[in-house]
């Protein structure tokens, strides 16, 4: 089961491999110089794609019409075609002449890629010519670059994956690569798919045909670069780490989706896809992983073959959803509705992959049996709720009404008990990681108790937790004791600009809704807006600065004049002037527009932390005794920087809250929520002081003062304990 | 003064002032310019009377059909050349345009600044004088519950004060709220003394409401910085000297407390020039801020590239001046 004993008979094997029967992946030797060769063509030929890509599309625009600049762009595409023809035309060459007698020939994808690029070449030559013709003419009629996209782009790219293709099946027997090979440099081909699929405008759509391409690039590059050598080192232990890392998505999206009230489907936006989109690379990978591990263990377990059908269910569905992603984005509209089988088969894939990984991973029968039944209920669950909304006839276009509300976030809750549980359960995860775990934990509980209980003896400290208490308390349970509820997305039900009486405490605003109910709902959002964008902030801050300090020399001379450039730039000026482009926003957006802005301040701070800190004895120790930089950042450097990146973050939010609150001030309002800062910019848009509805300007605005001086103080309080050097003074 | 070393040291600092104000200029150009939409349909929204002669004359005009590095010269050069172009709305030039308002807008941030910066030090320093006492807390109270105001709130609370008769004391200052003095056009402003009164009565809520929103700050590093240099040897030697508390603090604390202070002076100010906004609304000043809003408001693009500009210049120029006045007080310092 484990992964020398793998390796040994890899390379323990004769050179004449004896085919086992059972095994139905044989390995033989490799040729070096093929293996090599691919790997740089593949590096080389993506590398120039993109770089065609991106000129292609910064330099020009692709919408662009301009009949001169069309000769230069399609002067790029001849080029890049005469290269993929030159690829090919190696490729072909070179395996004609050392096609081995009795096996298949491997040259002919390559042949197909060779005469597509000739083509591609002889017809944009031709088509140029005429348009130069046109050009003369002045003809503004001429507008080629419409259809272009549709035939152009996946054209040229497949005169690349086919000599990949080539390339990869000719390499030598190990079918491992092979197969790996040909899914990434397919990536690129099914994605061709792409623009035949919908009817929509093609030249709207055509902007985001760079972002599809590129990442058809990076397939190719991945499946040139060594993709062979790290994924022949993958073992159980990885994918157990890994999947790990899948709860923690997994929690993540559930969260994301109980935070939205379980309604995605109502408004489908595009952030919505985003929450979707990482889970299901995070599968993908996860499953690609999982296959590597089956292909480097040759047992002759037959949970092998079902566990490598599960994954590579697993890895074409979520690639197959991430390419559905990519669609509904491109076209701007779902293509299908999505209620009935989108999330059933999402989830699906992470249930296969965990089967699987149980499968393999599991010591003992019962540890199996639970796993799999565990890593089935996601699965089972989002089917049977489907196929009951189904049977009871909702139809699939109207909003969705099944999944909402309480049955919703109780199936949502249950799949993330379940995934969670069956990660517990692996049968190595438990002996080998949670030992580990359990003792991080606890040092992490003493640690947070020994300063929690310094915060409260420090009374900047008391009073702020005490303020953030109330207020994290009213965030959680606000929505729920406010007297009226809130909908922003429609008017409210009761008379505009009410003054303030006994049923509504505060008065209602000029849309109706109930101001003190507002400023309940109010605490959620604001706090929430302040906390996650502090977070976004702060994360990049600190990995930008970690970056930048530790690795020093030019590299930080070029960051730190970035960083100054970044925060010099007036981006509340900017985000307006985007805002005003942009017509609305959503939550999400005002979370990422101030999160994504935010960092430069912190980078700066974790820089100077690192600088000192990469210069201490303990790490040129660990240095020396030739402990690589990742393992160095993650053991040494980190632990010493976290308490300051803590403080900073717990100052960060306060910032955010005021940061939204002023946004919002100055006309950039996230859509269809209420936070404080909506309500003051409402309140004082309508005069609110005239017309006597005084608690309209001064609830909200007390609320954020008070919640922003509890975090200030907090994060003072932090600095002071967790930074010895401030407590001696 | 250690002049080689020293004059090196800030040669290299100019050279990455100028590099940085290249990259604000060219991250406005690029914003700009990769913004989608056609920017001729951005300009003349729904004019009936805009065909295709117009357009292909504008894309001539504008060298829109150039690739993008030679417009990006083109830019590069109008901007340096303070070419900046007309406002599409105002007929005037937009360097006039923010010309203007921002000697408005200095006018109050130096107002502001100077209240801060007496009231902050004065305050920080009695506050580090006698650390852990009454006024010490409260004031790092009270200051720390202006830092978490929206400044936009504080100035809606002050104009309610000041334009009301809270209690009914009918003897409470009524202050204006707003508006604009006697003036027609700005070219014709007329500078005489009831103008100058009634300027300076205007900037009084604003100017107040700025200060207070940066006097946390101000204060908090003041008194910081000062705790710091009370604790050093010097300072006890001077007590033992037989200097009254007040000699120690002018003579020896003060001095040596002055270089952080004066980073976050120059800091602060060139964000107010760049975020006045919220102020300048509330209270119709016809600063930076306002001009900007109103230019979001008409899409005004060749204003709202500028001011972008002029914000971040102000604030890599400031910073830098703000380094070579610290390396000339504190030759300790060491920059690298």
């Amino acid at each position: 089961m484990s992964s020398t004993t793998a390796q040994n008979d890899g390379t323990a094997m004769p050179p004449a491999p004896q085919i086992d029967k059972t095994d139905p992946f044989p390995t033989t030797e490799t040729d070096p110089y093929r293996v090599e060769a691919t790997e740089r063509c593949g590096f080389i030929v993506g590398f120039w794609l993109l770089l065609a890509l991106l000129a292609d599309s910064h330099i020009f625009g692709l919408e662009a019409t301009h009949d001169l600049s069309q000769v230069w762009q399609d002067g790029i595409w001849i080029g890049v075609s005469g290269l993929g023809a030159l690829v090919s035309a190696f490729v072909t060459i070179r395996l004609m002449s050392d096609r081995e007698p009795g096996k298949p020939p491997r040259h002919i994808p390559a042949v197909a890629g060779l005469v597509i690029s000739i083509a591609m070449v002889v017809v944009l030559t031709l088509e140029e010519t005429r348009l130069m013709m046109d050009l003369f003419a002045m003809d503004p009629g001429v507008i080629w670059s419409a259809t272009r996209p549709l035939w152009l782009f996946p054209l040229s790219i497949l005169g690349f994956s086919l000599p990949m293709i080539s390339l990869i099946l000719a390499r030598g027997g190990d079918r491992r690569d092979g197969v790996l090979g040909v899914l990434f440099s397919c990536a690129p081909i099914a994605m061709l798919s792409i623009p035949f699929l919908g009817g929509f405008d093609s030249a709207e759509t055509a902007r985001w045909f760079p972002m599809i391409y590129g990442v058809s690039g990076f397939a190719l590059i991945l499946s040139g670069v060594k993709l062979r050598s790290v994924l022949q080192q993958v073992t159980i232990a990885h994918v157990n780490k890994l999947s790990s890392r899948v709860f923690i998505v997994t929690l993540l999206l559930v969260g994301s989706l109980i935070w939205r009230k379980l309604s995605p489907d109502q408004t489908l936006s595009s952030s919505v896809d985003v929450v979707w989109v990482a889970p299901l690379f995070v599968n993908a990978v996860l499953s690609a992983l999982v296959l590597a591990v089956i292909f480097n263990t040759p047992s002759k377990d037959r949970n092998r073959s079902a566990g490598f059908l599960l994954s590579y269910s697993a890895l074409t569905l979520s690639v197959y959803l991430l390419c559905f992603l990519t669609l509904d984005f491109v076209s701007g509209t779902p293509l299908l509705p999505r209620t009935m089988w989108f999330y059933p088969l999402s989830l699906a894939g992470t249930s296969f992959v965990m089967i699987s990984v149980t499968l393999l991973a599991s010591e003992t029968q019962r540890d199996k049996i639970v796993g799999i039944l565990t890593a089935a209920v996601p699965c089972v669950a989002t089917t049977a709720v489907a196929v009951a909304a189904f049977l009871f006839a909702v139809p699939l276009t109207a909003s969705y009404s099944v999944l909402s509300g309480g049955t919703a976030l109780l199936v949502y809750v249950g799949f993330a008990v379940a995934i969670f549980a069956c990660g517990m359960i692996f049968g190595t995860y438990r002996t080998t990681q949670w030992p580990v775990v359990r003792e991080r934990l606890r040092l992490l509980i003493n640690r947070t108790s020994v300063v929690t209980r310094q915060i409260l003896k420090n009374p900047m400290g008391l009073i702020g937790i005490s303020i953030l208490i109330a207020f994290i308390t009213l965030a959680f349970i606000g929505p729920h004791i406010a007297p009226y509820e809130v909908d922003m997305t429609r008017d409210g039900t009761f008379d505009r600009l009410l003054p303030h009486s006994p049923e509504h405490w505060m008065g209602t605003d000029t849309f109706g809704h109930d101001i003190f109910s507002e400023l309940l709902y109010g605490a959620r959002t604001s706090i929430t807006v302040g906390i996650v964008a502090a977070i976004i902030s702060s994360v990049l801050g600190a990995a930008i600065g970690l970056y930048s300090g530790y690795a020093g020399g030019w590299k930080d001379e070029v960051i730190m004049r970035l960083n100054d450039i970044v925060l010099s730039i007036p981006w509340l000026v900017l985000m307006i002037i985007i805002a005003a482009f942009m017509g609305s926003i959503d939550l999400l957006g005002i979370i990422l527009v101030i999160g994504l802005t935010g960092w430069s301040g912190t980078a700066r701070l974790v820089r100077a932390q690192v600088l000192s800190l990469r210069e201490r004895q303990y790490v040129e120790k660990a240095r020396a005794i030739g402990s690589g930089d990742l393992h160095i950042i993650r053991a040494h450097i980190l632990p010493n920087a976290f308490p300051l990146v803590f403080a900073n973050t717990i100052l960060t939010v306060a910032i955010s809250i005021l940061s939204e609150a002023t946004l919002s001030f100055l006309g950039l309002r996230p859509y269809g929520v209420v936070t404080w800062g909506t309500m003051l910019s409402y309140a004082q848009s309508s005069n609110a002081f005239t017309i006597g509805l005084h608690w309209w300007i001064i609830a909200p605005g007390l609320c954020i003062v008070l919640v922003v001086l509890g975090f200030t103080l907090l994060g003072y309080a932090l600095d002071d304990v967790m930074n010895p050097k401030l407590r001696k003074r | 003064m250690p002049h080689k070393s020293f004059r090196k040291v800030i040669l290299k600092r100019s050279f990455f002032v100028v590099l940085t104000i290249f990259g604000i200029i060219t991250v406005n150009f690029l914003l700009v310019n990769l913004m989608p939409g056609d920017p001729i349909h951005n300009m003349i929204p729904r004019d009936p009377k805009f065909n295709d002669e117009i357009r292909y004359q504008l894309i001539d005009q504008f060298h829109l059909d150039a690739p993008l590095w030679e417009r990006y010269l083109i830019y590069m050069k109008n901007t340096l050349t303070l070419e900046w172009g007309d406002s599409y709305m105002q007929d005037r030039s937009v360097l006039a345009i923010i010309g203007v308002a921002m000697s408005w807008t200095l006018l109050l941030v130096g107002f502001s600044t100077v209240i801060t910066l007496l009231l902050g030090m004065f305050i920080g320093a009695y506050a580090a004088y006698r650390r852990g006492g009454a006024f010490d807390l409260g004031s790092s109270g009270l200051l720390l519950f202006f830092y978490g105001m929206p400044i936009f709130w504080f100035a809606i609370i002050l104009q309610l004060l000041f334009n009301s008769y809270p209690l009914g004391m009918d003897w409470w200052p009524q202050l204006p709220l707003g508006m604009y003095y006697d003036v027609v056009k700005y070219d014709e402003f007329e500078w005489n003394l009831p103008v100058i009164l009634s300027v300076i009565q205007h900037m009084i809520l604003p100017a107040t409401t700025l200060a207070i929103g940066s006097l946390a700050g101000v204060t908090l590093v003041m008194r910081s910085s000062l705790i710091d240099v009370m604790t050093e040897d010097y300072i006890m030697t001077a007590r033992a000297k037989g200097l009254t508390d007040y000699e120690v603090l002018r003579h020896h604390a003060l001095p040596n407390g002055l270089p952080p202070m004066i980073a976050l002076i120059a800091m602060s100010i060139a964000f107010v020039i760049g975020g006045a906004y919220q102020v300048e609304i509330i209270f119709n000043y016809r600063g930076i801020g306002f001009v900007t809003i109103k230019a979001i408001e008409d899409l005004d693009f060749p204003i709202l590239q500028f001011v972008i500009v002029v914000g971040g210049v102000a604030v890599v120029v400031a910073n830098f001046i703000s380094d070579i006045i610290l390396i000339y007080i504190d030759p300790r310092i060491k920059i690298a």
